[in-house]
């Protein structure tokens, strides 16, 4: 389904099909051990028009609970242990969030953004474009992957997935799962006209309001957001695993440096 | 994977200003970002914060105290190399009105 581009319309579809997938994710919340990835929520009275929640989207990643170099250690074992032990399982697979028709719907309504955070990508950090795209294409030719599915024809982006995170404040945290040279790609949506995410490590508090986007080397500086007011706080949040480009055979980029932009402006070049 | 079609969207020009922007507003650390990531703590995060790792980094390397940011701007370490990207403004209002619409389809 096309959605229209009218603010009205659409807050009044979240108000009758969002929620209830939400409480049911904020019911089963209530019974798991609370982490700082399934805290924090605060949809506003009666739940507002998106409700609460978090979503995590990839088109190639390793199952929770199967790490690689838990992987590597278990194959080490086993060739020692069984001479005629079988390979190791470390496909890729395709997120469970991914492999539904909601999420093919999401991603074609979401093309643009996709363009526009690739553009940004490449202009802001060109070596972890080229590498994210060498990752996607690799993935698409599902050598790699544990089974293919048809939803990878509609994947864009060339980072190796994103989080939708709905009405949550985050707590200070890195993210562990980047190579320190990546940048976490942030973009603040929603209906809420004030917002900052702090990053501690350099003293800052960042304007965050919808509209904006933050590029941050996230597995180094620490970075949450406490609090927002005036609205509904919708997140996506880009990422790239480092553990996947690092199955896929490709390099870590190189820190992106000021110099390069300056040469780039130079009378001299 | 697109960027080429992007260039020739309505909205690049505001894109390319707001990036550019940026390189002319830069904060600066006292600090070499690759040194601090040897002493950063591959923690898992907690729910609350973990002042004692803070303390520890704020030792060797000197928090810049940035204050709030609200332009477009970068902050780089001693270096030269760019850790933060902020970009305010730079998906335009069409955008982020669509944006939350697609939220509702992930319930479908």
């Amino acid at each position: 389904m096309t959605l229209p581009i009218s603010e009205q319309v659409g807050l009044n579809m979240g108000a009758t099909i969002l929620r209830p997938d939400l409480d049911k994710q904020m019911k089963a919340l209530e019974a798991a051990p609370p982490t700082w990835r399934n805290t924090g929520f605060s949809a506003p009275p009666g739940g507002g028009h998106f409700g609460a929640g978090a979503v995590n989207f990839s088109p190639g990643w390793f199952q929770r609970l199967r790490d690689v170099r838990l992987n590597q250690f278990v194959v080490r074992l086993g060739a020692n242990l069984f001479q005629n032990s079988q390979q190791l399982d470390d496909y890729l697979y395709v997120s469970a969030s991914l492999r539904t028709d909601s999420a093919a719907n999401f991603l074609r309504v979401t093309e643009s953004i996709d363009v526009i955070s690739n553009a940004i990508t490449a202009l802001v950090a060109p070596r972890q474009y080229d590498y994210g795209l060498a990752a996607i294409e690799l993935i698409k030719n599902g050598r790699h992957l544990y089974d293919r599915h048809p939803i990878l024809d509609s994947w864009i982006s060339v980072w190796s997935g994103f989080a939708m995170i709905v009405n949550r404040v985050t707590a200070i945290h890195r993210d562990l799962g980047g190579a320190p040279e990546d940048y976490d790609l942030l973009f603040s949506s929603g209906t809420h006209n004030a917002c900052n995410l702090d990053v501690p490590d350099l003293g800052a508090t960042l304007s965050y309001r919808p509209g904006t986007a933050v590029a941050i080397t996230g597995r180094v500086l620490q970075h949450g957001v406490k609090t927002w007011e005036g609205g509904e706080r919708i997140c996506q949040a880009r990422f790239i695993k480092d553990a996947v480009h690092d199955r896929l055979g490709l390099p870590r980029p190189t820190w992106v440096n000021y110099d390069d932009y300056i040469a780039l402006i130079s009378s001299e070049h | 994977m697109g960027i080429y079609l992007f260039l020739l969207a309505p909205q690049t020009e505001l894109w390319m200003y707001t990036v550019f922007g940026c390189i002319l507003y830069l904060d600066v650390t006292e600090w070499d970002v690759t040194r601090l990531f040897d002493r950063v703590k591959n923690r898992r995060p907690r729910i609350d914060a973990d002042p004692a790792e803070d303390a520890d980094l704020g030792k060797y390397f000197v928090n810049p105290r940035l204050g709030h940011l609200d332009e477009p701007c970068i902050v780089k370490d001693l270096h030269g190399r760019i850790l933060v990207w902020h970009l305010p403004d730079i998906y335009a209002q069409h955008r982020i009105v669509s944006f939350p619409f697609t939220i509702f389809s992930l319930t479908k």
